[in-house]
């Protein structure tokens, strides 16, 4: 367990170097340049390892699903597009990171998730036939939402109090 | 009435942005693997990023911002920690930490990485040491974000 919590934990750090060389890319280069190296060289991470799984799967020394396996032609044309918001999104954090800094980027970009994913969640919720997401469900979720605006509202104060 | 910083706005629209990424590639990994889905998303991500430093160039002529110097030749490696986080979590959602426990811990690490480098200054971030008004500048967010995970249908 407790290793499990360490990965998890690590996982959270790996994603803040990335934003981070990212964002120290940006600043020389320029965001979309950031953006474009980023999603280049996870490109060639991610082929030379599937490459690798799918040799050894070949070999029969390990199990994973190779292409032709894959219900490629029930992918709707909408799942492709995370590629495109994740290039807009890389450079639009890349631009910011060093402009707030850090610390500022990562809780201001997690606000800006959650908030959007409970829009998701409600949207879903309004378009499915049972409204039974119980009140020991809402509620907590609103506070939730309550919180994380009061602490934008509070950080976008602090912001102007350092500038002045 | 104070204004809106345009930055702060800015890392609130990335933060909508990637959580509109993350359900378009769980959608992608749903009919997939996580793996397959990544490598696509990367993929397509570096074409779109591509297609969009050739507008920009066109458009204005120069995608060179102000300051900066030389890039350091880690700082294109960005793309190893981001493929990696991928691997990670498919190993932590499967474990008896569930999704919600990787995701809380996962905000708890950017949380930590993002203190540590402002206090240190690294990665070209200005330098802003650890103070009692930086850790209750946590307190509001990380706690409604816990809520919101730990209560939510997923």
């Amino acid at each position: 367990m407790i290793i499990y919590l360490l990965l998890a934990l690590v996982n959270g750090i790996l994603i803040g170097l990335c934003r981070a060389l990212n964002g120290r890319l940006s600043q020389s280069k320029g965001p979309f340049i950031a953006s474009f190296y980023n999603h280049i060289v996870g490109t060639l991470i991610l082929t030379l390892l599937l490459g690798a799984l799918i040799t050894l799967s070949i070999w029969g020394e390990f199990q994973v699903s190779l292409p032709t396996s894959l219900a490629w032609e029930e992918i709707p044309w909408f799942a492709y597009f995370g590629g495109v918001i994740g290039a807009l999104y890389v450079a639009i954090n890349s631009h910011i990171l060093t402009r707030i800094g850090a610390l500022k980027a990562a809780l201001l970009v997690i606000s800006g998730q959650m908030l959007t994913s409970v829009a998701f969640e409600l949207f879903e919720l309004s378009h499915s036939a049972s409204i039974t997401s119980t009140l020991t469900q809402a509620l907590p979720q609103a506070c939730g939402v309550a919180l994380i605006i009061l602490g934008v509202y509070s950080s976008n104060r602090s912001w102007h109090k350092q500038q002045n | 009435m104070t204004s809106v910083n345009l930055n702060l706005l800015l890392a609130l629209v990335g933060g909508a942005l990637l959580a509109l990424m993350i359900k378009l590639n769980s959608s992608l990994a749903a009919l997939t693997t996580p793996l397959y889905a990544s490598w696509l998303a990367h993929g397509i991500g570096a074409s779109v990023a591509l297609l969009l430093i050739a507008v920009i160039t066109t458009v204005s002529k120069r995608d060179r911002p102000i300051s900066g110097g030389a890039a350091p030749k880690w700082s294109y490696l960005g793309g190893i920690p981001g493929a990696m986080v991928v691997i990670l979590a498919a190993i932590t959602v499967n474990s008896e930490l569930g999704l919600s426990g990787t995701l809380v811990l996962g905000l708890l690490g950017q949380v930590l990485f993002g203190l540590l480098s402002d206090h240190f200054g690294l990665f070209g971030v200005d330098k802003k040491a650890i103070s009692a008004h930086r850790l209750l500048s946590i307190i509001p967010i990380f706690s409604g974000a816990s809520l919101i995970i730990f209560f939510g249908r997923s």
